[in-house]
C-alpha cells in the first residue's frame, strides 16, 4: 500500500530523474543538429540547438564510403556479438566457482585474478605473445582475444552479486538433490541474476563496440576486418596527429580531411547502433525476476 | 583419511573445470605477457632484442618524479579520485535509491534510457560538445544563458577555478547510467516483504532506508570502493585530456599523472618511459589497494576482496 | 544460425590467411645473406662474390617489404599498384615488393611493436623523419647505409645530393632523405583575395607588419563578424611569421644566434629580445580584437576558416612558389616579409626519409630499390600517382589530374626523383608544368641555408629535460603565441619555468655538440 510518504518520495524521484534526462539528453540532441548543420553555418556560428541551415552534406559524404562502412559495420557486430557472449559466460562461470566459499584455492585465485587488475605486462609483450604465439595476427581473433574477453573487476562484481543477492537456501536445496554444478549454474544463478547478467553484458558489448585499439594494432592496414570504431577514430588521430605536427608539407593531405560536421555524422554513426540495441536489454533491468522464490 | 580426501576434490572438480576457460585465458592474456614489464627498466636496444637491451635501473622513472609539476600531477590524481569516489558514490547511490520509488513503469524505462546516453559516447565527442557549450565567442553558455541573465562572458578554458566542479560534473554525467544501473540491479533483489514487514513495525521511509536498502548495498559498495582505491594512481586519459582542450591555462588544474606522461612522450615516443609510468601506477595501486583490503577485512571478512 | 554464420566466418578468415602465407610473398631461402653495412670506415670488402653494383640474377627473387604512410588504411587498389611495380622490380633488381601501408600518427607504435616481434621489414620510411632520426639510431633500430649507397646506390647519391646530410647522424648516413622541388618553405600571411578587393585593398603594397597591421584595422572596423586573423593549423601560433624564421637545432626553445665573428651561440628563445616584442605585437592584435577569443582551443584549422570566408588571414609556415592558395572556396594570396624568407634547416629536409631496418636480413636488396625508385621516373610516377587512365589523366597542360574516388590515393611524394615526378593540377593551377617549375626555381633562389644545417641534435643524455620542457612549451607557447595572454607576465614565468625544467641543460649540451659538430665539418 503506498503512503504519503511513498508518493513524496516518488514525486522528489521524478523530479531529479527529469532534471538528469534533459542533462543527459541535450547534449546528444546536440550532437545530432550539429551533424545536420550546414558546413558554413557551423564554423561562423558554431554548433546550435537551431543551426541557421540544415544539410545533409555530412551524412552524404558518409554515403559514400559506404563500401567500407558498410563491411565494418559486419565485423564490428559480430564481435560484438561473439565477445559479449563467450566473455559475460565464462566471467559469470568463474565467479560462480570463486563464490563457493569453500573451495580450495580459492584465496589464491581470488589473488591471482586481483592482481592482473593491476599489474600490466605492456602492449609489447602482449602483442608478442598473441602474434608470436598465437598467430592471431589479421584474423577476427585478434579483435576478439586481446584484452577484451575477461575483466576481472566483472567476475568481482558477479562474484559479489552472486554471494549476496541469491538465497543461498536455493542453492543449497539443489545441491541436496544432486543438481551437478552446471545445471545449478544454467537453472538457479543465472535467471536469477538476469539483471545483473544483462547489465553486464550490456558493458561488455560497450567495451567491444567502442574498442580501436585491438584492430589498430592486430590488424594490418589492408586488412578486411577493420571495425568502424577504429575506421572512425583513426580519422580522428590523424586528424590530429597533422595538427600536432603543423607542418604544411605535410597537411597536403588536409584536403581530405572530414571536416566538424562530418566528425559530428561520424559520431552518431558509431553510437547509433548500440542505442538500438540497448532496448533489448533494458528489458531485464527490471523487477520481478527474483522475486518470490524464497518464502522465508 | 584417504575417503576424506577423494570427496573432496571429487566434489570440487566440476567447479574447476567451469573455472578452467576463464582461468587459461588469464594466464594468456595476463600472465605470460608480464615479463613485458621489464621494460620499464631496460634501455632499448632493438638490435638485440627489445627485451634485451642493457638494464638500467630506475632511470627510466626520473622524468616522472625530476621536476616540480610531479607533485602537482600527483596531486591532482589523488585529490580528484578522492573526489569522484566519494562524491560520485554518494550521488550514484541517493539517485539509486529515489529512482527505485518511482512506480511508473514507463517513465522509469525513459529515464534509464536517457541517463545511459551520456555512457555510450566517447570522450572525445564529449569534449566536442562541451566546446559547444563553453566556448568563448559561439558557446551555447556564453550566448545563450549568460545574456539571458544579463551577465558578462566567461572565458571557460582560461580560467582554471571553476575546472575542478566542470570536470566533476562531466564525470558525474557520464558515469551516472552505470551506476544508477548497477545499484538498481542489486535494489531489485531485495524482498518487498522486508519492507512490508517494516511498514507494519512503524518504521519511516528513513529508517527503512538505513536499515533495509543501504545494508543490502552495502558489499557492492565495499567493493567498489577498494577497486577504486586500487585505481588512486590512474585516470580517465580522455576527461582530463581532451575535454580541457589542451588550454595552457588549466594546465595546472587538470594535468594528471597519464596526461603528463602522454604530453612528455609524445615527441620522444620512448616505450620504456611509458612502460616506467605503468609500473609507478601499478605499484602504487597495489599497495593501496591491499592496504584497503586489509583494513575492510578487520571490520568484516566477508566483504573484502581476498 | 549464429553458429552456422560464425563457423562460415572462420573458414573465411582461414582461408583469407592461408592466402596470405601461399603468396609468393615469402621470403627466399636459397641466397647468402650478404654482410650488413655495419662495418663502416673500412672501404669495400668485396666478400660477396659479386661485383661492385651489379645484382645477382641466379638467385632467388627477394621480396622487400616496403612500410609506407597513409592516413588511415591503405588504398583498394595497393594489390594491383604492387603488382605493377614488381613488373619492373623483378627485371631491374631480382625482386618482389610487398607493399605494407602504416597509419600515420601510430607509425611510431606500429614500428616498435614490429622490430619487438620480428615482423619481416626492410624499407621503412620516418615521417616526420627529424621524429625519428635520433631514436632509432640510438636504440639500434635502423642500420648504417654509407657502404650500401657507394655500391648500390649511385642514383640515389646523385638525387639526393645536398639532401643527404639531413639523413647523418654521428657521422654515419643512416636514412635517405626524399628531395623535394621546393627546397623549403616560409612563414608569412595568406590573405583573403575577394575581400582585399573588396576593400580595394592592393596586396602587393604591404611590405611591412605595420602596413599589415593597417589592414587588418580597415577589415576589422568594416567586417566585424570576422576573424581578422587565425594561425593556420589547430594548435599553431600567430607569431610564427612575427617572430621570423631562425634555427632551432632541434629543441623547441632554442635560438641559434650567429654572432659577429661568424661562430654560433645557442641562446634561449624565450629570453630574447626578439621573442618578447613579437609576443607584445600579437598581444595588441589580440586585444584589438583582430585574434578571436577561441583560438587556443578551437577545433577549425584558420585555413579551414580563412576558405569558408569566415576569417581574412591566416598566419602561415607554407609559403612556397604557388604565391597563394586556391582551394574549393576562397582565394588567398601570400604576403611575405624579409624575416619570413625561406630558412632551410635540418628538420626542414627530413620531412621524408627511407631507412633499413637491424631486422631486416637483405639490407643492400633495400637500396637496390630506393635506387630503382630513384632511376625509374615510371615507377616513382607509378607510386605516386597511380595507374594512368585508371587514376588519374594527364590534361593538356602536362599536369595531373587525379579522378574523384580513384582506388589509389597517395598523399605525399615518397618516392623517387621529386623533378621526375608528374606535376599535379593543385600545384601547377592554370600555368603549363614548365611555368611552375620556372616559378620554383626562383622562389629556391630566396632560400637561405643555416650554418647549422645538417646538424641533429643527440637527445640521449637529456631525455628528462627535454620531456620537461616540452610540457611546458604545451603549457605557455599556444597562449603566449596567441596574444591570449600578458607577454610581460607570462614570459618571465615561461623562462622560470623552463630553467626549473632544466632547459640549461639543453642549450648547453646543444652548444657542446654544436661545437663539435662545426668542428667536424672543417
Amino acid at each position: 500500500m503506498r503512503t504519503k510518504s511513498d508518493k513524496q518520495w516518488a514525486f522528489v524521484g521524478h523530479i531529479i530523474m527529469i532534471c538528469l534526462t534533459i542533462c543527459a539528453i541535450a547534449p546528444f540532441i546536440l550532437l545530432i543538429t550539429a551533424s545536420l548543420t550546414e558546413e558554413a553555418t557551423a564554423l561562423r556560428d558554431g554548433y546550435s540547438f537551431f543551426p541557421a541551415k540544415w544539410s545533409l552534406d555530412a551524412y552524404g559524404y558518409i554515403v559514400k564510403q559506404w563500401a567500407v562502412i558498410g563491411r565494418s559495420y559486419l565485423v564490428t557486430i559480430t564481435v560484438t556479438a561473439v565477445g559479449t557472449l563467450v566473455g559475460v559466460s565464462i566471467s559469470a562461470m568463474l565467479a560462480y566457482v570463486l563464490s563457493q566459499r569453500d573451495l580450495p584455492g580459492r584465496g589464491v585465485i581470488l589473488f591471482l585474478i586481483t592482481f592482473t587488475m593491476l599489474f600490466n605486462g605492456g602492449l609489447t609483450s602482449t602483442y608478442i605473445i598473441y602474434t608470436q604465439v598465437f598467430h592471431v595476427k589479421n584474423t577476427i581473433f585478434g579483435l576478439l582475444l586481446p584484452n577484451l574477453l575477461l575483466n576481472a573487476y566483472y567476475v568481482m562484481m558477479f562474484r559479489n552479486y552472486f554471494e549476496n543477492s541469491i538465497p543461498k537456501a536455493l542453492v543449497e536445496a539443489a545441491h541436496i538433490d544432486g543438481a551437478s554444478e552446471m545445471k545449478i549454474f544454467r537453472h538457479i544463478i543465472v535467471p536469477l541474476s538476469l539483471p545483473m547478467v544483462a547489465s553486464v553484458s550490456m558493458i561488455v558489448a560497450l567495451m567491444y563496440w567502442n574498442d580501436w585499439t585491438n584492430g589498430l594494432y592486430y590488424l594490418s592496414s589492408n586488412s578486411k576486418l577493420q571495425s568502424i570504431q577504429t575506421l572512425l577514430n583513426n580519422m580522428n588521430e590523424n586528424i590530429k596527429f597533422l595538427q600536432q605536427n603543423n607542418n604544411p608539407a605535410l597537411s597536403g593531405a588536409a584536403v581530405n580531411i572530414p571536416s566538424a560536421t562530418v566528425r559530428m555524422a561520424i559520431a552518431v554513426v558509431g553510437i547509433a547502433p548500440i542505442l538500438l540495441m540497448y532496448p533489448f536489454f533494458q528489458r531485464w533491468f527490471v523487477k520481478g525476476a527474483t522475486v518470490g522464490a524464497v518464502k522465508e | 583419511m584417504k575417503k576424506k580426501k577423494r570427496i573432496i576434490w571429487k566434489k570440487y572438480i566440476p567447479l574447476y573445470i567451469m573455472a578452467l576457460p576463464a582461468l587459461v585465458y588469464v594466464i594468456i592474456n595476463n600472465y605470460m605477457p608480464l615479463y613485458g614489464m621489464q621494460l620499464a627498466f631496460r634501455e632499448l636496444d632493438y638490435s638485440k632484442g627489445v627485451f634485451s637491451g642493457k638494464f638500467v635501473g630506475f632511470q627510466n622513472f626520473k622524468f616522472l618524479f625530476a621536476t616540480k609539476d610531479a607533485w602537482m600531477m600527483t596531486r591532482n590524481t589523488v585529490l580528484y579520485n578522492l573526489l569522484f569516489i566519494v562524491i560520485g558514490t554518494v550521488f550514484g547511490v541517493t539517485v539509486a535509491i529515489l529512482f527505485n520509488e518511482i512506480r511508473c513503469k514507463i517513465a522509469a524505462r525513459i529515464y534509464q534510457s536517457a541517463i545511459l546516453i551520456p555512457y555510450f559516447m566517447s570522450m572525445v565527442i564529449v569534449s566536442y560538445l562541451a566546446f559547444a557549450f563553453m566556448g568563448g565567442e559561439n558557446g551555447f553558455i556564453n550566448n545563450t544563458l549568460l545574456k539571458l541573465l544579463g551577465k558578462e562572458p566567461i572565458s571557460w578554458y582560461s580560467e582554471a577555478k571553476y575546472w575542478p566542479f566542470i570536470l566533476l560534473f562531466i564525470h558525474t554525467w557520464k558515469g551516472i547510467g552505470y551506476s544508477v544501473l548497477m545499484y538498481t540491479v542489486r535494489l531489485l533483489t531485495i524482498n518487498d516483504e522486508y519492507y512490508e514487514a517494516a511498514s507494519l513495525d512503524g518504521a519511516t521511509k528513513w529508517q527503512k532506508i538505513w536499515h533495509i536498502t543501504l545494508p543490502f548495498l552495502k558489499p557492492a559498495l565495499i567493493l567498489m570502493t577498494i577497486l577504486s582505491v586500487g585505481r588512486m594512481f590512474y585516470s580517465d586519459f580522455g576527461l582530463f585530456y581532451q575535454i580541457p582542450m589542451n588550454s595552457g591555462h588549466l594546465y595546472n588544474v587538470t594535468t594528471t599523472i597519464d596526461v603528463y606522461s602522454f604530453r612528455a612522450l609524445m615527441n620522444l615516443g620512448d616505450i620504456t618511459m611509458a612502460s616506467a609510468t605503468g609500473v609507478y601506477q601499478s605499484a602504487v595501486g597495489f599497495v593501496l589497494l591491499l592496504g584497503a583490503n586489509m583494513l575492510v577485512r578487520r571490520f568484516s571478512k566477508d566483504d573484502s576482496l581476498f | 544460425m549464429m553458429k552456422r554464420f560464425l563457423s562460415l566466418l572462420l573458414v573465411a578468415v582461414m582461408l583469407l590467411s592461408a592466402a596470405g602465407c601461399n603468396s609468393r610473398a615469402s621470403s627466399d631461402k636459397g641466397s647468402t645473406p650478404t654482410p650488413v653495412g655495419e662495418s663502416s670506415g673500412q672501404s669495400d670488402t668485396d666478400e660477396t662474390p659479386i661485383s661492385k653494383g651489379q645484382i645477382n640474377f641466379d638467385e632467388e627473387p627477394y621480396t622487400i617489404t616496403v612500410c609506407y604512410p597513409v592516413m588511415g588504411v591503405a588504398s583498394p587498389d595497393q594489390e594491383l599498384i604492387q603488382e605493377k611495380i614488381n613488373e619492373i622490380a623483378i627485371k631491374e633488381i631480382n625482386a618482389y615488393v610487398q607493399l605494407e601501408a602504416i597509419d600515420l600518427f601510430s607509425m611510431s607504435n606500429t614500428y616498435a611493436l614490429k622490430a619487438s616481434s620480428q615482423e619481416k621489414m626492410d624499407l621503412i620510411m620516418l615521417m616526420p623523419g627529424g621524429n625519428y632520426l635520433t631514436t632509432f639510431v640510438n636504440t639500434n633500430m635502423i642500420v648504417p647505409i654509407d657502404d650500401l649507397l657507394d655500391e648500390w646506390g649511385p642514383v640515389i647519391k646523385e638525387t639526393a645530393g645536398d639532401w643527404l646530410p639531413v639523413g647523418q647522424f654521428l657521422g654515419k648516413q643512416y636514412t635517405v632523405p626524399q628531395n623535394s622541388t621546393t627546397r623549403t618553405m616560409g612563414y608569412g600571411f595568406n590573405v583573403s583575395v575577394p575581400l582585399c578587393e573588396k576593400y580595394n585593398i592592393d596586396i602587393e603594397s604591404i611590405r611591412s607588419l605595420e602596413d599589415l597591421e593597417a589592414v587588418f584595422e580597415i577589415i576589422h572596423k568594416n567586417e566585424p563578424d570576422i576573424t581578422v586573423l587565425a594561425p593556420e593549423s589547430t594548435g599553431g601560433s600567430i607569431i610564427g611569421p612575427v617572430l621570423g624564421l631562425y634555427d632551432t637545432l632541434g629543441s623547441r626553445t632554442s635560438r641559434m644566434v650567429i654572432q659577429e665573428d661568424g661562430s654560433l651561440k645557442v641562446v634561449l628563445d624565450m629570453e630574447s629580445p626578439e621573442y618578447m616584442e613579437a609576443a607584445k605585437r600579437v598581444r595588441d592584435w589580440y586585444q584589438k580584437g583582430y585574434i578571436s577569443k577561441d583560438v587556443i582551443t578551437t577545433q577549425e584549422a584558420g585555413s579551414t576558416l580563412l576558405e569558408a570566408g569566415t576569417c581574412f588571414a591566416t598566419a602561415i609556415a607554407s609559403v612556397g612558389a604557388s604565391g597563394g592558395t586556391i582551394g574549393a572556396g576562397v582565394e588567398g594570396r601570400h604576403v611575405v616579409f624579409e624575416s619570413g624568407l625561406p630558412l632551410l634547416r635540418t628538420a626542414d629536409s627530413q620531412l621524408f626519409m627511407w631507412a633499413v631496418p637491424t631486422t631486416c636480413t637483405r639490407p643492400e636488396k633495400s637500396i637496390q630499390l630506393l635506387n630503382l625508385f630513384n632511376s625509374s621516373a615510371e615507377l616513382a610516377n607509378l607510386f605516386f600517382h597511380g595507374i594512368e587512365g585508371m587514376h588519374y589523366e594527364i590534361n593538356d597542360k602536362g599536369a595531373v589530374v587525379p579522378f574523384e574516388n580513384a582506388g589509389w590515393v597517395n598523399y605525399w611524394p615518397l618516392v623517387g626523383d621529386a623533378f621526375k615526378l608528374l606535376a599535379s593540377k593543385g600545384d601547377v593551377k592554370d600555368g603549363t608544368v614548365e611555368e611552375f617549375r620556372q616559378k620554383e626555381a626562383e622562389f629556391n633562389k630566396l632560400t637561405k641555408i643555416s650554418p647549422a644545417y645538417g646538424f641533429t641534435l643527440d637527445t640521449t643524455d637529456i631525455k628528462t629535460e627535454i620531456a620537461a620542457c616540452n610540457a611546458v612549451g604545451d603549457e605557455f607557447g599556444a597562449a603566449i603565441g596567441n596574444g591570449a595572454v600578458d607577454p610581460e607576465v607570462e614570459i618571465p614565468r615561461y623562462v622560470q619555468k623552463l630553467y626549473d625544467a632544466g632547459v640549461q641543460r639543453i642549450i648547453d649540451e646543444q652548444q657542446r655538440q654544436l661545437e663539435a659538430w662545426v668542428a667536424l665539418q672543417n
